[in-house]
């Protein structure tokens, strides 16, 4: 163990072009609370959280779409209590007409436990809620990559 | 505007309401062959290829060869070290899949064949991979060379009690069609019955959810000639149809239909030895 001991993934920051936008998804559609919001010059801001707990920031200071061949982000993923929450957040979702990378409930790997769902936020940063178990069931897209295609 | 899709496999996404997941899953068509697709390409056996005869007849044809056979030389470009089907005009859109029954992996590479020094080349226009749904999974036993008395084909203008029976036990075929600027072959695969054989010259099976591009249902809708591969995975027999289909989009789902017009049956017509199944669990099952 090094001097600077066990780090873990705190809170996450992601840049949006609308924060009205981008709060009804997370918000309204995969429940976080907003814990504050402001702003600063011309750009905006919001904490959201879970029981008071900090998760995400968003920032209204970018243009444009995400980028996966660009340096940063690849994907955000939440872990989810049950297969079940993870097939309540796919119906909530696809009733908002939500982009998915991947139809429905996916297995990390052929015969994986772990698995879920793998969708896009407005600005198509590549999101995930996944389980730990529960996704026996689910088919894998790929052995490698929890996308359709193997490239 | 996505241009990766034809007008018909446009007006297929539009009726069935997935034009958005069908743009996203357009993204992933190009014209690149990237270092996995090289790589995939080069550890194949074999490469399923859908082109039109100098009669416009759409076939799917079994090329075989030892891995290496298959081998992309250019950014765009991939060498064939097999010679065109015979009847294949120089020049033709070719539509091809290289599928790993040992990994469950397939990808498409479409684009336009000429014959070369090795074989023949193909000038990559749309270059993808699609999951493994309704992939069998099977083990390579390695090769047995035919002699060349017994590749010889065996054409006919009907199914023959036994090919009725191998396609009824079958759990897998190939299907090129075409379209006005381009051919695409696609897998078909699902448990043993998935295909109907209603009468010696029609054939039909239920339109399993797919990748929702829908270029096979796309190509049908604008021309309607394909042909058919199915292959007996253990002996090595090839049975090739060639004919014409259609999509009937009921409530229950879709159903597509095959008039057959031309048969081959080649008894060797693959080298190639594999195991018995394993078959895919998004297999739906069959009456």
């Amino acid at each position: 163990m090094s001097a600077i001991g066990t780090l873990a993934t705190h809170h996450v920051g992601l840049n949006v072009t609308d924060l009205t936008r981008s709060l009804a998804f997370y918000g309204d559609v995969l429940g976080f609370e907003v814990l504050g919001e402001g702003a600063e010059k011309d750009s905006r801001y919001a904490f959201l959280g879970q029981d008071g707990r900090l998760v995400l920031t968003l920032w209204q200071q970018s243009e444009g779409t995400y980028d996966s061949g660009r340096p940063g982000l690849h994907h955000l993923a939440f872990e989810a209590e049950s297969i079940e929450h993870v097939r309540a957040a796919e119906a909530a979702l696809t009733a908002r007409g939500a982009s998915f990378a991947y139809e429905g409930v996916v297995a990390h790997r052929e015969g994986a436990a772990s698995g879920g769902i793998f969708f896009h936020d407005p600005d198509g940063t590549r999101l995930e809620i996944s389980v730990p178990k529960g996704a026996e069931a689910a088919e894998a897209p790929s052995e490698t990559a929890p996308t359709c295609g193997f490239f | 505007m996505n241009t990766a899709y034809h007008p018909g496999s446009l007006a297929v996404q539009e009726r069935l309401g997935v034009q958005d997941l069908a743009a996203h899953v357009g993204r992933s068509i190009t014209n690149g062959i990237r270092p996995i697709a090289a790589a995939f390409l080069e550890a194949q056996p074999m490469l399923m290829l859908g082109a039109a005869d100098a009669e416009g007849r759409v076939w799917s044809t079994l090329l075989t060869g030892a891995p290496g056979f298959v081998r992309a030389t250019g950014p765009h470009t991939v060498s064939v070290a097999a010679a065109l089907p015979e009847g294949t005009p120089d020049g033709t859109p070719v539509g091809t899949i290289a599928l790993d029954p040992r990994t469950r992996r397939r990808m498409r590479l479409n684009g336009t064949a000429r014959t070369s020094g090795r074989g023949f080349t193909i000038e990559a226009e749309q270059v993808f991979s699609n999951c493994p749904k309704y992939l069998q999974k099977r083990e390579w036993y390695g090769s047995e060379p035919a002699g060349p008395e017994s590749v010889t084909a065996r054409h006919g203008e009907e199914l023959t009690p036994d090919q009725a029976r191998r396609i009824k036990a079958a759990d897998t075929f190939f299907i090129a069609t075409a379209a006005p600027d381009g051919v695409d072959t696609s897998h078909r695969g699902g448990n043993p019955g998935f295909v109907r054989v209603d009468t010696p010259r029609e054939l039909s099976w239920r339109d399993y959810p797919g990748n929702s591009m829908f270029l096979t249902l796309g190509n049908l809708e604008e021309d309607g000639r394909a042909g058919l591969l199915f292959l007996d995975w253990e002996t090595g027999l090839t049975l090739q149809l060639s004919g014409r289909a259609h999509t009937e989009y009921g409530p229950e789902g879709r159903v597509t239909r095959f008039h057959v017009d031309h048969t081959i049956e080649t008894p060797a017509g693959s080298p190639l030895r594999w195991s018995p199944p394993e078959y895919s669990p998004a297999n739906p099952p069959t009456p």
